[in-house]
């Protein structure tokens, strides 16, 4: 391990965070810190508020109806919940990638050139040469290059996650939340998506969301357990599966429930 | 050894080597030999394997009744397959045989030719083919933009409790006899031109461009094609609506989640995502349209001459047949080439409904063609 692992700088910070859906509590009081060029999983038993929590931190859940937020959240000391911020600007730094590839109906390069579009670059010298750069990064380029033009849905589901990523990478996010990103996918393509985390954990800070304790354990620089709406422990990756200091830690990743 | 493993096992082995008809082997005699060979299950009257035989028995009976069935069911659908292509057959044989007289006689410049004198038994169909697409091309060009619009305001804009309602209305919009429309026309649309629409046209773009000049009669092809793009709306706007509700949340998400604001989303992802269910619902609309008869009769104006002007009067296909064809039907070539107007109008709707239905398939890459293509 590298020494500069070791420091942590928090980029995004929550504290005493609660979220409900409606009168239920989906998040219970927590607290945590997403550290910039870092990889961070969350894992826990279907239910027990992770997705809700990564989602929570671009605003993607202020579609859901009744959904509201009690507690702070920062990214970078900004508070993203404040009643100025508006969530389109949150959403352009914080980047989401989703469980199931979710591409366009457009073409490949438009599909990758779309959030630079909405975001006014015109030159078509500028959108090729990001669009190249992204797809370069997620590891699709080569498959892609002779057809830009073909539609996005002729790829594989592998390939259509990759290039969702690309698309995400393409705006320039300084966080890419994870979705589930690997579960509609086979393992081949599964370990593609983790050796592409490892590459991007350089420049990115990285936040998934896992069912799976493997993964989880091979990419991961820290690891939150989260059960029923609560955090039960936050640690090193290394810490939490092979030492956790909670026994309910314990049991889950031992496979006793969940 | 194996025959006896097979014996114990399942009915089926045991039909094939005995060789008797499927549905006469009673069921209990499958269970005979392990029912003495273990001694908990030694009364072959226990209703415990007969109720098991129960299924086994409905399954080896249904192979020909299955049969039975599915040719049962293949005929009628063949009768009621063949009764609809006897049906167009007909219609299409007994135009083309009564238009005959027609075509033989003005071959092709029968569609360019724009006298219609029953006198001098001279026909052509310029001039109402060019009143039907002025028509159809304003009711559409009315039509689709208000359509899609408002469809947008539906799924995404609108409050939860005005979408039921705006939905049933424009339902409703769709069943309305035509001839209302055309009354609605008469008594609304046609003063609303004359008075307001067509003189602030005539004195704004008519000072530039003949084309929006005249003489702020009211009637004509634009009455016509603003009513008749009232009829189209609700055609267009429910399909499109319901394409845009069946637009995928994950694609929505994907946009939100790149930074797009409510207005990109819409205008960038989902509106393109049910581009092909509008080409669908249009080329429905266009079939709407340029068959629309009454409501078109009554605002057109009816007079045989070719617009220059959106102003003006004209005639479609569809209006002239319903107004003249009593009075064709006495002089043979007169009916004739009505019929071939006809004829026409057809052949028209059947090369748009093909066009519409290439464009979609390229759009959709071949997948999902079959599903939303208009009918």
């Amino acid at each position: 391990m590298d020494p500069a692992s070791d420091t942590l700088v928090p980029k995004i910070v929550v504290k005493n965070f609660s979220a409900f859906y409606g009168s239920v509590q989906a998040l219970h009081n927590v607290d945590f810190a997403i550290c910039e060029r870092k990889i961070t999983a969350m894992i826990g038993p279907s239910g027990c508020g992770k997705s809700t929590f990564l989602r929570s931190l671009n605003r993607m859940n202020d579609f859901v109806p009744g959904f509201r937020v009690e507690g702070s959240v920062t990214l970078d000391g900004q508070e993203l919940y404040a009643p100025s911020v508006n969530p389109v600007l949150i959403r352009q730094r914080v980047g989401m990638v989703f469980q199931k590839p979710n591409p366009f109906q457009m073409s490949i390069f438009e599909n990758v050139a779309y959030g630079l579009r909405i975001q006014g670059v015109k030159s078509r010298s500028v959108l090729s040469d990001i669009v190249e750069k992204s797809l370069r990064a997620a590891a699709l380029w080569d498959e892609v290059k002779d057809r830009l033009n073909g539609g996005a849905f002729s790829l594989s589901g592998g390939q259509q996650q990759r290039l969702c990523i690309a698309r995400a990478l393409a705006v320039e996010p300084e966080v890419i939340l994870l979705d589930e990103p690997a579960s509609a996918l086979d393992p081949i393509s599964t370990a593609r998506i983790e050796e592409l985390m490892q590459d991007l954990k350089d420049r990115y800070t990285i936040a998934i969301v896992t069912h799976n304790m493997q993964q989880a354990a091979r990419v991961s620089d820290r690891t939150a357990f989260f059960l029923d709406g609560t955090l039960v422990e936050v640690n090193e990756t290394t810490k939490i599966f092979t030492n956790p200091e909670d026994s309910r830690t314990e049991d889950y990743i031992t496979g006793r429930f969940g | 050894m194996e025959p006896e493993t097979r014996v114990s096992r399942t009915g089926q082995l045991v039909n094939e080597e005995e060789s008797m008809p499927v549905s006469s082997v009673p069921p209990r005699v499958l269970f005979q030999r392990p029912l003495k060979e273990n001694p908990r299950l030694s009364r072959p009257e226990e209703p415990r394997p007969a109720e098991k035989s129960v299924l086994r028995d409905l399954r080896m009976s249904t192979h020909a009744k299955i049969q039975r069935s599915e040719r049962l069911f293949q005929s009628m659908l063949l009768i009621g397959g063949t009764f609809v292509l006897a049906l167009f057959a007909t219609v299409l044989g007994v135009c083309l045989v009564e238009a005959w007289p027609s075509i033989h006689r003005f071959g092709f410049s029968f569609l360019w030719t724009s006298t219609w004198n029953p006198h001098r038994q001279i026909f052509g169909a310029w001039t109402y083919i060019v009143g039907t697409f002025w028509v159809t091309g304003i009711a559409l060009g009315f039509a689709i933009p208000i359509a899609i619009l408002s469809s947008l305001f539906l799924s995404d804009y609108s409050p939860k409790w005005l979408v039921g309602g705006v939905s049933t209305l424009m339902e409703m919009l769709a069943g309305i006899p035509s001839i209302v429309f055309g009354a609605f026309g008469i008594i609304f649309v046609v003063p609303l031109l004359r008075d307001h629409i067509e003189p602030f046209l005539a004195n704004t773009l008519g000072t530039r461009w003949e084309f929006f000049n005249g003489d702020n009669m009211g009637y004509g092809i634009l009455a016509a094609g603003l009513v008749v793009g009232i009829m189209v709306i609700p055609l267009v706007a429910t399909v499109t609506r319901d394409s845009l509700i069946m637009v995928p949340r994950e694609t929505v998400e994907a946009a939100y989640a790149l930074g797009s604001t409510k207005a990109e989303t819409v205008f960038f992802v989902k509106l393109p995502a049910v581009v092909p269910g509008i080409i669908g619902s249009v080329i429905l609309g266009f079939g709407r349209a340029i068959g629309e008869t009454m409501a078109v009769l009554l605002l057109i104006g009816n007079q045989a001459s070719i617009p220059s002007s959106i102003q003006d009067v004209g005639y479609t296909i569809s209006s002239l047949l319903a107004n003249t064809f009593t009075y064709a039907v006495i002089d043979p070539l007169y009916s004739a080439a009505e019929i071939e107007l006809g004829l026409i109008l057809l052949l028209i709707s059947l090369v748009v409904n093909t066009l519409g239905r290439e464009l979609l398939m390229k759009l959709m890459g071949g997948r999902l063609a079959g599903s939303v293509g208009g009918g």
